[in-house]
């Protein structure tokens, strides 16, 4: 061994243990808080947490979100029902038939339906918090719902940032 | 008065000394082994300033409270960062299982 590997190969072997306790607590301290902090049996907890909702609030929300639930529920049931139709008649090969058209307007139709009532719920659930958290949240909430579908427009269209480019 | 010692006499005193103060065995293969340090010593240049800066570094390292103070840090750093990308990945985890109830996607 000569003399600079030496000190080079300590170095090292020191470098490797302090990744290793890092990554160990690292890991360990993750998992524990991700378990601690999640509460899987409350689908409202994040809600709570992220606007910093009081107890009134949480219960006036959790009002209105027990009551659009089923709501939401039969609009996708019935989706499910259309779709399942849909699928029917395309594997008859009759995917361009007239039957088949019905039934894409009558999704399109339901998903409208269900898109509005879920836009009414945001704006319900929004005035029950403080205005600066229902705005935000009204702003996530778009982000991750109707904004899904302005992304793929956008990506298909080739157009970024200008909405009426392909009228 | 002081007596002059002949060469004769004085190999004699020096036998006698040397009896009378043995000197104890060396260990096996000890002359070799001093000649091949000399050899390597002749070999290998005079450490360079990186070296040097580098075996003064391990050492430091290598201390006891240096070491233990080392290893606290890292453990706290790991923790801290653990506990902020668990915090994160609960708050993920929370928010898609809302958005998944309030909008299912198949109305997205």
């Amino acid at each position: 061994m000569t003399a600079m590997s030496r000190p080079v190969l300590i170095l090292l072997a020191i470098a490797l243990a302090s990744v290793a306790i890092f990554a160990w607590v690292f890991l360990f301290a993750s998992k524990a808080s991700s378990r601690h902090l999640s509460r899987p049996t409350d689908e409202l907890e994040w809600l709570q947490t992220e606007f910093r909702l009081g107890k009134a609030e949480m219960e006036r929300v959790r009002e209105l979100h027990n009551r659009y639930l089923p709501v939401c529920q039969s609009f996708c049931d019935q989706i499910a029902r259309e779709k399942r139709s849909l699928q029917q008649l395309v594997e008859q090969g009759q995917g361009t038939s007239e039957a088949a058209r019905q039934r894409l307007d009558e999704i399109a139709r339901l998903r409208a339906s269900c898109q509005a009532a879920m836009l009414q719920h945001f704006e319900e659930v929004s005035r029950v918090m403080p205005p600066e958290e229902g705005r935000r949240y009204l702003k996530e909430m778009r982000r991750f719902t109707l904004g899904v579908h302005e992304q793929i427009e956008e990506s298909m269209s080739g157009v970024q940032g200008d909405e009426h480019a392909h009228h | 008065m002081k007596q002059e010692m002949t060469e004769a006499e004085a190999v004699e005193w020096r036998k006698v000394l040397r009896e009378a103060r043995p000197e104890p065995a060396l260990p096996p293969r000890f002359r070799d082994s001093v000649w091949c340090r000399i050899q390597r010593d002749e070999i290998e240049p005079e450490a360079a300033p990186a070296v040097l800066w580098l075996e003064r570094v391990v050492t430091r390292l290598l201390r006891p409270r240096m070491a233990l103070a080392g290893v606290l840090t890292i453990m706290l750093l790991g923790a801290v960062i653990g506990v902020l990308d668990g915090t994160a990945a609960a708050r993920q985890v929370a928010q898609d299982r809302y958005v998944a109830v309030v909008a299912p996607h198949v109305i997205r």
